[in-house]
């Protein structure tokens, strides 16, 4: 019967697409362990020495001053922003400024009243963006990470289905970001940003256009604490590469808020102060 | 003018030029960490927004002339997480209000705390984590001592 033939033939389609969408999965995704998921509100994680100090970025060397400071009962009367300050000119002048090269070394750090975001209102690059507090909202789906930071409202995609950045990808100031799966780590590959301003201040300086970072993800603390550490390349700004690292805290009960009300300084002087 | 500069916070103040880790909106090139000043005023605007929050405080000075003084805070995203609401100040509200002043002397301030007018005391988030870092450092060293 013409029907019973129809009713077949659409069951035939109807087997035939479904295993086709089992052997278009990707190859790597078959079979293998469940990604880990980074997906929800993350922001600034409970008051404590190292992730004050590292609450905008930090080095593991300036990690470890920092705790040998706090550790010397010399200091035992020291109050810890003196002793903070301590270890952030140690980091400065002793781990990031050996790997710079001699141009930016003299122009290092910045004079904040240089800095693009406070004089024009200018949002951050991604070589500063990866660095902000506050919240950051992880969305992920299979083929992508989308990544919203509360500060200058930022945002990234960071794709997940292999792809490779065009040779024409134009520079960017978030760049182009390609991510893979490590066991339980998240590692992003970012390249093609727009020349700006790497690390925030008082330990900052100007990259540029070549500038490639590796960032890796992972979720420690029973899964209620972000890590990220990332290396950075750039052949103009820098002699070696330069490793940072920084935390976030799970935070689901907040919330991004609108980033829309900057307004460019009328009043400011050159030379403020440093640590 | 109700401006009394308080000497003893400035004096604690001069040894911290700034919160190194809260320094990441500029502060430096406008405001004077190493100095104090406190203003008693009645408040006349409140924008809780980003990237910071500001306040208009309408001071009268000793001539009796009424001075609008701008209040610099941190933003909605920090605020939020430290118990301010568009509700926590009013217009019309009679406020303290202690920060650093600009280099110039201008009638604007970052704000470090403030007074309600319920005698309830609001401390600029930076300081709310210095304090508690601050506790954990003198215990740790406390139980070094102990050893």
């Amino acid at each position: 019967m013409p029907y019973v033939k129809q009713q077949i033939f659409i069951a035939a389609i109807g087997i035939l697409m479904i295993g086709c969408g089992q052997t278009s999965e990707p190859a790597a995704r078959a079979g293998s362990a469940p990604r880990p998921d980074f997906s929800g509100m993350w922001s600034d994680p409970p008051a404590a020495a190292v992730d004050d100090f590292c609450f905008m970025t930090c080095t593991d060397e300036g990690v470890s001053k920092l705790e040998a400071l706090l550790d010397d009962p010399a200091n035992d009367n020291r109050p810890y922003q003196e002793l903070s300050r301590e270890a952030v000119r140690y980091q400065r002048d002793e781990v990031i400024r050996p790997r710079l090269n001699p141009e930016t070394s003299k122009a290092f750090p910045i004079d904040p009243a240089d800095d693009p975001g406070f004089l024009r209102c200018e949002p951050w690059g991604f070589a500063r963006q990866i660095f902000a507090p506050h919240q950051l909202d992880v969305r992920q789906s299979d083929d992508r990470i989308a990544m919203r930071y509360a500060e200058w409202d930022g945002r990234r995609t960071i794709y997940l289905d292999d792809r490779r950045a065009p040779g024409s990808q134009p520079a960017t100031p978030m760049g182009f970001s390609v991510g893979r799966f490590e066991g339980d780590a998240l590692v992003v590959e970012t390249s093609a940003v727009t020349a700006n301003l790497l690390g925030i201040f008082p330990a900052w300086f100007k990259h540029g256009d070549q500038l490639r970072a590796v960032e890796r993800y992972t979720r420690t603390a029973g899964g209620n604490r972000l890590e990220m550490t990332v290396t950075i390349e750039d052949p103009v700004s820098l002699r070696q590469p330069l490793r940072f690292r920084k935390a976030w805290a799970w935070a689901p009960g907040e919330q991004i808020f609108p980033y829309t009300s900057c307004e460019p300084p009328t009043e400011f002087k050159k030379g403020g102060s440093r640590p | 003018m109700k401006l009394t500069h308080s000497l003893g916070l400035s004096l604690l103040l001069s040894a911290l030029p700034y919160r190194v880790t809260t320094a990441h909106h500029a502060f430096s090139p406008v405001y004077d960490g190493s100095k104090t000043v406190t203003i008693v005023g009645t408040l006349t605007d409140f924008r809780l927004v980003n990237p910071h929050a500001m306040m208009t405080v309408d001071v009268v000075d000793k001539a009796g002339k009424h001075v609008a003084w701008t209040v610099e805070m941190p933003g909605l995203l920090s605020l939020t997480r430290h118990g301010w609401t568009p509700r926590t100040v009013t217009v019309g509200d009679r406020l303290t209000i202690s920060g650093n002043p600009t280099h110039t002397g201008s009638a604007r301030v970052a704000f470090k705390r403030i007074v309600l007018p319920n005698g309830k005391e609001m401390l600029d988030p930076g300081e709310d984590t210095d304090n508690a870092i601050e506790q954990q450092r003198r215990e740790r060293a406390r139980q070094r001592q102990q050893k």
